[in-house]
């Protein structure tokens, strides 16, 4: 071993000289990356089996049509994908081609016309509009009248019921056709039996949501004005109300708790999208077989047969220098047969892309659900669901609803019109 | 003269620059090796809270394109958010009361209980005092996200470890973070099990320099144990209660990633696990109000700094 030792200016010396030499590496890598027109589109996201789906659909479809556009896939936990996009809209730099945004995610950064974070799509999409299942694939990501994202799944919301204990109490879960008769026909013996029949969700708007806007109430009008201060909504959570205080609902539970429930049948019927029986099959797979699913119960003569529930849509970013080839992307991911199917496959999604409604294979028997068919309820439940006005402020007020208007109504039995006008008065405060 | 001196002597003269270090660098590197942290305070500290106290007398509008220089669209609204965040806004005045509570539970409750860890770790009869003491400090290490969903479970009303052992004593269930006024004694429990142990580490090290002969010479005068130890332990750990009891308003007044977790990225049932920061967060990310969440901040800071000024005046009459 050598005695010498190292100077500090030698030291110096060396660390420019690999400084230098790192920098001159880099160099030509750029300039070949620019003389082969490889361009590379990014999209963040944060849900896992929507990335899987990209992903093979880059590997399936994409790399043999668009060689030279390398999609780049970036997943962040859901709470932590909205103030990173904001911290990237903010510095009007590192901001991704693409995101997926989430229903919900969708109103705070389009609030103030004119300076929009995400490109509008209306043009890319034109006349293929009509492929699309409007209420599903396009309105929740409309604001202003610009599609400022496409979504790729039909969400109706679907009943699903333990058939072996229904049938085990001789009562037939597809006899009612209204939420009366369906908690007069069913409630009585189910609590008879020690079950709950409905889980209900006494902290957050969902349920609420649902039931609310299948009678045909809405959060908001098309120009975003509030519309839950009305009878229809002050019924409905009385009506919720009762049905908890009663026995027929029992409160649902959060995270794992809720599956557990499931699991022990502490409830026998479950509302949710599609997507959400993929959570079934995930947390309860020993109920395989013991569940069918069909359409919600209606609310007398008005409202909607059922109503959409959750989704996310991809969008471009405004900042993007690639528009045209993330457009594309967005394109064969979501309007087109073979990017429609793989989802599909992947996620147990229903396209909201149309054309493919026929195929054989979204019309295939499903164990989990007794060798019922998904497809067709999923299909002729989307032909008569409501749409969503979803409002810039829509995350504002949800807030509020899950804060001021359910949790202290079905937790603390507060008067729902006070409740309705403080979480308005809040709303409108903070807006 | 010593030889390095002379060495930088014979450099000086053949080059003017190593002249101008030699007499100066006893002077300059200090500063060079402060360099790194102060550039990082001044990008990382100095700057955000500058840009956060400009921001507060804003409005954040929307978003300038990455054309236009990237950045937010601003519109200047004086004082107003700070005259709503004092005067009209219900929730900030939640979240300080659900603070303050917090507080009152971290300094009342957690407090006595550390020391009196650190009494029973500091007793010689005591055995296994270092495996106590990795156990009591092992949820004080322990990733928040991971304590917050094992607590998710403990808390459950229904399959929940708390509720199963009261049930063990014919007692009803309890909704700890379903129940708006069992939410903050669930917080503080969260609280006990994970910063008791590390409290009772600073009481433990300020009970080993309490001096043992002052102990002896009061006993030798007639004092029994609890005497020593009100007149002279608990005088000797007064460092030690400002440290702890200031660290413990602080945290409380800033907490935010247990209930955050714990109440699934909300604030507990009609916001009864709402702190500050939360809600800073809520406007900032969730709410895009950034300049309100700035004034947040600000206010924040000043009520902190206020309950610290009048703790430390209060620990100023109580001298050893």
């Amino acid at each position: 071993m050598s005695d010498k030792k190292l100077s500090r200016r030698d030291f110096l010396k060396a660390a420019s000289t690999a400084l230098a030499a790192s920098g001159f590496a880099a160099l030509p890598v750029g300039l070949v990356r620019a003389q082969d027109d490889e361009i590379t589109i990014s999209l963040w996201g944060f849900a896992n089996n929507r990335d899987e789906w990209m992903q093979n659909l880059v590997e399936e479809l994409w790399t043999d049509m668009h060689p030279n556009v390398n999609v780049d896939l970036s997943l962040t936990p859901y709470a932590d994908l909205w103030p990173k996009l904001q911290a990237a809209f903010v510095a009007g730099a590192g901001i991704p081609d693409m995101v997926d945004i989430e229903i919900s995610a969708m109103g705070q950064f389009v609030r103030d016309a004119g300076s929009e974070p995400y490109a509008p799509l209306n043009d890319h999409i034109g006349e293929q509009l009509e492929d699309l299942s409007i209420p599903s694939a396009t309105k929740p990501w409309t604001v202003r009248g610009n599609i400022y994202g496409v979504g790729n799944e039909v969400n109706p919301v679907l009943l699903y019921y333990r058939h072996d204990i229904f049938d085990e109490l001789g009562m037939d879960a597809e006899a009612p056709a209204t939420w009366d008769e369906f908690v007069n026909m069913l409630g009585g013996g189910a609590m008879d039996a020690g079950h709950g029949l409905f889980p209900l969700a006494t902290q957050s708007w969902a349920d609420f949501y649902v039931q609310f806007h299948q009678a045909g109430g809405e959060f908001f009008d098309a120009e975003d004005n509030v519309q839950v201060q009305s009878q229809l909504a002050i019924d409905i959570l009385n009506w919720q109300k009762a049905q908890l205080d009663s026995g027929v609902y029992i409160e649902q539970g959060t995270g794992d708790a809720q599956y557990a429930l499931m699991n022990e049948a502490a409830y026998i019927t479950v509302w949710g999208a599609p997507w959400y029986q993929g959570f079934m099959k995930q947390n309860a797979p020993d109920l395989a077989g013991l569940w069918k699913m069909r359409p919600l119960p209606m609310w007398g003569d008005g409202g909607f047969a059922t109503v959409p529930r959750g989704g996310t849509g991809m969008g471009i970013t405004a900042a993007s220098e690639n528009k045209e080839a993330a457009w594309e992307f967005i394109r064969v991911c979501n309007l087109t047969a073979e990017g429609s199917l793989l989802a599909f496959r992947r996620m147990n999604l229903f396209p909201s892309y149309k054309p493919v409604w026929d195929a054989e294979e979204l019309l295939r028997t499903d164990d989990y659900f007794s060798g019922q068919k998904p497809g067709e309820f999923i299909a002729e439940a989307a032909s008569a669901m409501a749409e969503v006005n979803v409002s810039p402020y829509w995350t504002l007020f949800v807030d509020a609803v899950n804060r001021l208007i359910v949790q202290p109504v079905m937790l603390d039995g507060a008067d729902p019109e006070a409740a309705i006008q403080e979480a308005i008065d809040e709303f409108e405060f903070n807006k | 003269m010593s030889a390095s001196a002379m060495t930088v002597n014979k450099r000086a003269k053949g080059w003017p620059v190593s002249g101008w270090w030699s007499r100066n660098q006893r002077k300059v590197i200090p500063y060079i090796f402060l360099s790194p942290f102060l550039l990082s305070f001044l990008i990382f500290t100095v700057y955000p809270a500058g840009a956060a106290f400009f921001l507060s007398f804003q409005r954040v509008r929307g978003f300038y394109s990455p054309e236009e220089g990237g950045g937010v669209v601003l519109e200047y609204k004086g004082l107003d958010n700070y005259e709503r965040l004092l005067t009209k806004d219900k929730r900030f005045r939640t979240a300080i009361i659900n603070g303050a509570e917090f507080a009152a539970g971290t300094v009342l409750i957690q407090m006595p209980l550390a020391l009196g860890v650190a009494l029973l770790m500091n007793a010689p009869h005591v055995r296994f005092k270092t495996l106590a003491r990795l156990a009591f400090f092992a949820p004080y290490i322990t990733s928040a996200i991971v304590v917050a969903w094992i607590f998710t479970l403990v808390f459950d009303e229904r399959y929940g470890l708390l509720n199963a052992v009261i049930g063990l004593f014919g007692l009803e269930s309890i909704g700890w973070i379903k129940d708006k006024d069992f939410v903050m004694p669930a917080l503080i429990i969260l609280g006990l099990w994970t910063w008791v142990g590390y409290n009772s580490l600073f009481f433990l090290a300020g009970l080993q320099n309490v001096p043992d002969d002052l102990k002896e010479a009061a006993r030798i005068d007639g004092a029994g144990t609890l005497r020593v130890f009100w007149h002279i332990t608990i005088p000797f750990l007064r460092p030690v209660f400002v440290f702890v009891i200031i660290t413990g308003l602080i945290g409380s007044f800033s907490l935010f990633t247990q209930p955050y977790l714990l109440f699934d990225s909300g604030a507990g049932p009609q916001d009864s696990g709402l702190f500050p920061l939360m809600y800073l967060f809520f406007m900032g990310f969730d709410n895009f109000r950034m300049g309100y969440a700035s004034a947040i901040g600000y206010v924040l800071t000043v009520i902190i700094l206020l309950v610290t000024g009048v703790q430390l005046l209060l620990f100023r009459f109580w001298k050893v």
